[in-house]
């Protein structure tokens, strides 16, 4: 079994609503999956029922080998599955302590194991300083480590992350982003995101972006990138330079932005001879790689496109 | 687990100072307006029948005492299914269905805290109210009598939580909450015949009252509480003693007949056992 979650025609509608149109899509244990969307797209939806939260209208999921849809399957998916959720759900008036350990007992862990588990979190989201404190009084930061803390205080072996850096100051970004690798890396947890930071899909092994109900592209980041982002040449001319005469030498469409020139080419290295060619005329020039957020506007214009004719 | 549930429960209440504090809002509401004028205002009209004496105070503070102590079990056993609602509308809800714990038992565990809560609050009031009676001169209930009202509080308590369930169960917002919770703060004060005595109101809104459970329980309790103290204030006055039980809602006289004891028992009880029925269907129905 190599597949953590596997899902194929997976289908939801809320009255007259498709809100999933039979979607297909699998996580390789241990990976990192990033579920990419805009708002309404459909991801809260399919997140929802692979956490057993949301009965699917049809179709098969099966998460670390068990099909969700009967009361045993969902029971024993929930067992090995943790969640981070958008908001913080935690009580406020408990401390960080008291939470996990209540959250921890409705696993039907024992008394041992919870608190082996519970020494296993505190080491690994550093929560010596806060874990008496109440949760109501912790910065935006310390909550999120409360909130992965109690997500895998039961040791999952697959992490769902619902927007899990929405709000976040950099540092604190920087903080769970390490912590959800080293989840990977050292447990081989994994781990199953969604966001809206394209720079944080970047580091994912396969990427599934939806777009109202459908999964309009799917691959890994540098596949996506070659298919849908074009790298991109940045110049500027010196004052007396034919802009006609070189636009015709290059064999690129070349748009003008400002006062400088952008040329789309299929990869970087096609730079360098347009470069040699034209250098006599130019003051400076940048190469720029094309990016996953340039893949997720790229797409999502396209899809609307095609929805829209 | 269930048990987890219910203690995670109970923290949440007790520290959460609001929760608490407008639990017990409508007891503060009706002991301001018995120390302002409720009490002279029923002095005056028992010295019309019978001669002034110390007792008459007592006996309107117990008369008191039993009013609030009913409404203490109706209003902590509300606030407690505030946690339901407030995690319905966080979604933590959510994060406990991801456990192993099932909606049934998350359910339950609120009845269950709802009960734990309401009757400890119930009964702390019990005691207060106890020591405030004999503060002011009055007796300590005998050793049966104390017995009666623990058992009439407790099932004061079951009734509370299985109305206040059955009433939740149609809530889904925080907003819609609160203003259930401050009509029926308001209204149990009318419709258990404390703020005013049943014979000033019309036949129609006391035939109406004789139908509101929780009355009942008001009865049952005021009839212990005030029972050794009618019979010294009216001793000599035996006739006026059943008027004064029937206007002032100590016993509740239907169609000319006294409605026993026993009947009101059995109306507490069947009100349990049918909304909890009826809780359960709908509960089912929500959630299917």
């Amino acid at each position: 079994m190599t597949y953590a979650i596997e899902v194929s025609n997976l289908k939801k509608h809320f009255g007259t609503i498709e809100a999933v149109k039979g979607i297909h899509f699998q996580v390789k244990k241990g990976s990192l999956f990033a579920f990419l969307g805009s708002n309404g797209a459909g991801k809260s939806t399919t997140i929802e029922i692979l956490c057993t939260l949301l009965e699917k209208t049809s179709g098969e999921v099966t998460i670390n080998g068990h099909r969700l849809g009967t009361m045993k399957d969902n029971e024993r998916i929930r067992k090995s599955i943790g969640i981070v959720f958008q908001q913080s759900l935690l009580d406020k008036e408990l401390t960080v302590k008291e939470n996990i350990i209540h959250r921890g007992r409705f696993y039907h862990l024992t008394k041992a194991q919870l608190i082996e588990n519970y020494q296993f979190v505190w080491q690994y989201l550093k929560l010596g300083e806060i874990e008496l404190k109440k949760y109501g009084q912790l910065s935006g930061g310390q909550r999120r480590r409360a909130d992965i803390a109690r997500a895998i205080i039961h040791k999952p072996s697959i992490l769902f992350l619902d927007e899990p850096t929405t709000g976040l100051d950099p540092h604190t970004r920087k903080f769970v982003w390490e912590t959800i690798e080293r989840l990977r890396k050292e447990i081989g947890m994994t781990i199953f995101l969604t966001t809206h930071y394209m720079e944080e899909a970047a580091n994912a092994d396969q990427i599934v972006i939806i777009k109202k109900g459908e999964i309009i592209a799917q691959g890994t980041p540098n596949e996506l990138k070659e298919r849908f982002a074009s790298d991109q040449m940045v110049l500027s001319f010196k004052k007396e330079a034919d802009i006609q005469q070189i636009a015709e030498q290059l064999g690129y469409v070349m748009v003008q932005f400002g006062d400088v020139y952008k040329v789309n080419i299929p990869s970087t290295l096609h730079a360098i001879p347009i470069i040699e060619r034209i250098q006599p005329f130019l003051t400076s020039f940048e190469v720029i790689k094309g990016s996953i957020d340039q893949v997720f506007i790229h797409i999502n214009e396209e899809a609307g496109d095609m929805n829209a004719t | 687990m269930l048990l987890s549930l219910v203690s995670r429960n109970n923290k949440v209440f007790f520290r959460n100072k609001l929760l608490v504090f407008f639990s017990l809002l409508s007891v503060l509401i009706l002991i301001g307006l018995y120390a302002i004028f409720l009490q002279n205002l029923q002095l005056n009209s028992i010295a019309e029948y019978v001669p002034v004496t110390p007792e008459i105070e007592v006996l309107v503070s117990e008369w008191m005492v039993a009013g609030l102590l009913s409404i203490i079990a109706m209003s902590a056993t509300l606030g407690v299914f505030g946690i339901y609602i407030k995690d319905l509308e966080a979604k933590t809800t959510a994060d406990f269905l991801v456990t192993a714990a099932s909606r049934y038992k998350i359910q339950l565990s609120y009845v269950i805290s709802s009960c734990i809560i309401g009757f400890s609050m119930t009964f702390v009031g019990f005691i207060c109210c106890e020591i405030f009676i004999v503060s002011i001169g009055g007796e300590l209930l005998s050793p049966i009598a104390m017995l009666k009202a623990v058992g009439i509080l407790i099932l004061a308590v079951v009734m509370s939580s299985m109305i206040n369930l059955f009433i939740v169960l149609f809530i889904n917002t925080e907003t819609a909450f609160s203003t259930v919770s401050t009509i029926s703060g308001t209204l149990l004060g009318f419709l258990c015949g404390i703020y005013v005595p049943m014979a000033v109101l019309p036949t129609a809104i006391q035939s109406a009252i004789h139908f509101f459970p929780v009355s009942h329980i008001t009865v049952l309790l005021r009839d212990v509480f005030t029972a050794q103290s009618v019979e010294k204030v009216f001793a000599g006055y035996e006739l006026y003693a059943k008027t004064y039980k029937v206007d002032y809602g100590v016993i509740y006289e239907i169609d000319g007949s006294i409605l026993s004891s026993l009947m009101s028992l059995l109306f507490v009880l069947s009100t349990i056992i049918v909304l909890g029925t009826l809780s359960a269907l709908v509960f089912r129905r929500k959630y299917k």
